[in-house]
């Protein structure tokens, strides 16, 4: 670990209580004025995530009060710990050994590292707490999804149904697609290519290609797919909405087969750039 | 697949999607940690001789590395390489991919055979403990990380999460925004040691 800056007394001292946590194995085993401000980092933390979650999803009350700073700080030490040994604690080490990287306080990269691991371990406790097993519904929203009507049903939609059944969506889907794809611009044939082929959106051929940033094309690929959902539920008013669901998952694959079978020459470079970014063409 | 066990599978990806939706919503805070410009000064030692079974802790090497510290498992060793399958950030497995470890820490509970990821003995890693999975999920965990996953996305497991079909499911971002995560991670050690790379760099996401 680095030595302690001389030249800043303050930025020493706010360190103390972290390296006298280290040396001690558990706060519980430091002076308490260190055990304390130890406590009082991590209730600070949490008690922003905690009131973050408030209201945002179904959580009926989550009161910070509830967790007391010692159970805060313990979320933390517990989070990575395979045991009690100081071999089963490793993660203090990762966390010392980001202040050693460049350009960085050594206390800002510890208490950033902590807060990572926090961050983690209150989210872990709202699972456990509050994630309502046994009391969801099917018609639930998908957060994230909720102004195009998505549903946990449509998620769990059998993709598997009777083989006659699925022949027919099946033919269905192809007539659909080789319509639908007619609609579509180049931006929307990189897009479905990249994602037929495994190819982040994020990445720098795929921007290049289409000319627009991950959030667009996959703003762009939520409108794609809300269309198809439009265009199966006006034809197919009458079905229920699991086949309807089904349909417009396969129609979507159709798409993704006629760009692939139609634009792979083109987009070869594309495929070049998959391969060769497990190695050496990361952003 | 009968109704009891539909109903189970339901309930593991709500749980799953509470857990995704928490994770937006944290990541969100305005003093989020971890956009730290890091860089790291001095390298870890080469990779100690491991045994399966070991978990090992990776030097921080990039403000990419937004995220607990990464762990990972050697699930097994042969001439020089090792296959490491990663510990998940969640503790529900998203799909048919991800499994149990079979361990009690919060963030050590998710095993992702799909993010596993063969390297060399050039490769930097602290050791953080040894011996500490249990023998029959490492060995499922490794049978999981042979098979591609374009099956492991639609593996339908009674005692696992439902497959992933519909193309809006948010497990499909969390897949991607994990991949190009893993790729920021072994970017700096590929470029050491030519033996290390992503497996599930060499499938596609979708069918």
């Amino acid at each position: 670990m680095a030595p302690p800056s001389e030249s800043n007394p303050e930025e020493n001292e706010a360190l103390e209580p972290w390296t006298s946590w280290r040396r001690a194995c558990a706060a519980d085993l430091c002076p308490p004025e260190h055990r304390r401000a130890l406590h009082e980092f991590a209730a600070r933390r949490a008690e922003t995530w905690l009131h973050r979650s408030i209201g945002r999803t179904c959580l009926p009350t989550v009161d910070p009060a509830r967790l007391p700073p010692a159970q805060c700080w313990h979320l933390l030490e517990s989070h990575l710990a395979v045991n009690r040994t100081r071999a089963g604690k490793r993660y203090k080490d990762w966390i010392f050994e980001r202040s050693q990287g460049a350009g960085v306080e050594r206390l800002d990269a510890i208490l950033s590292g902590a807060a990572l691991i926090l961050r983690d371990a209150v989210r872990a406790y709202l699972h456990r707490e509050f994630s309502r097993a046994g009391t969801l519904s099917l018609d639930q929203p998908v957060a994230g999804h909720e102004t195009l009507g998505l549903i946990l049903g449509d998620l769990l939609a059998d993709g598997n149904p009777d083989h006659f059944e699925r022949r027919d969506l099946e033919s269905l889907a192809r007539e659909l697609a080789s319509s639908f794809v007619e609609t579509l611009d180049a931006a929307d044939h990189i897009l479905l290519f990249a994602r037929a082929s495994g190819i982040a959106l994020s990445h720098p051929a795929v921007r290049t290609a289409s000319g627009l940033g991950r959030s667009a094309l996959h703003a762009r690929y939520v409108k794609l797919v809300a269309r198809v959902g439009e265009i199966v539920g006006d034809r197919f008013e009458e079905e229920d909405r699991e086949t309807r669901v089904q349909l417009g998952v396969l129609t979507i694959e159709e798409l993704k087969k006629i760009i692939i079978l139609s634009r792979r020459p083109e987009f070869e470079l594309l495929h070049f750039f998959q391969e060769k970014e497990g190695t050496d063409s990361h952003e | 697949m009968n109704d009891a066990i539909q109903r189970a599978q339901q309930e593991k990806l709500a749980r799953w999607l509470f857990e995704w939706q928490m994770d937006r919503e944290l990541a969100a805070v305005e003093d989020a940690p971890g956009d730290l410009p890091y860089r790291a000064k001095e390298r870890a030692p080469d990779m100690p001789l491991l045994s399966p079974g070991s978990i090992v802790l990776f030097q921080p090497a990039t403000s990419e590395l937004a995220r607990a510290p990464l762990t990972a498992l050697t699930a097994a060793t042969s001439a020089g390489t090792a296959l490491f399958i990663p510990f998940g950030r969640f503790q529900e497995p998203a799909f048919g991919g991800e499994m149990p470890s079979g361990l009690e820490p919060a963030g050590l509970r998710i095993l992702c055979p799909w993010l596993a990821f063969h390297a060399g003995r050039g490769l930097k890693v602290h050791v953080w403990d040894t011996c500490e999975i249990l023998e029959a999920p490492l060995k499922r965990a490794l049978a999981l990380a042979h098979r591609p996953l374009a099956e492991l996305l639609v593996l339908n497991d009674a005692s696992g999460p439902p497959p992933i079909r519909h193309p809006l499911d948010p497990r499909r971002d969390y897949i991607e925004e994990e991949r190009e995560r893993m790729r920021a991670v072994l970017a700096p050690f590929a470029r050491d040691d030519e033996s290390t790379l992503l497996k599930a760099a060499e499938f596609p996401d979708e069918e």
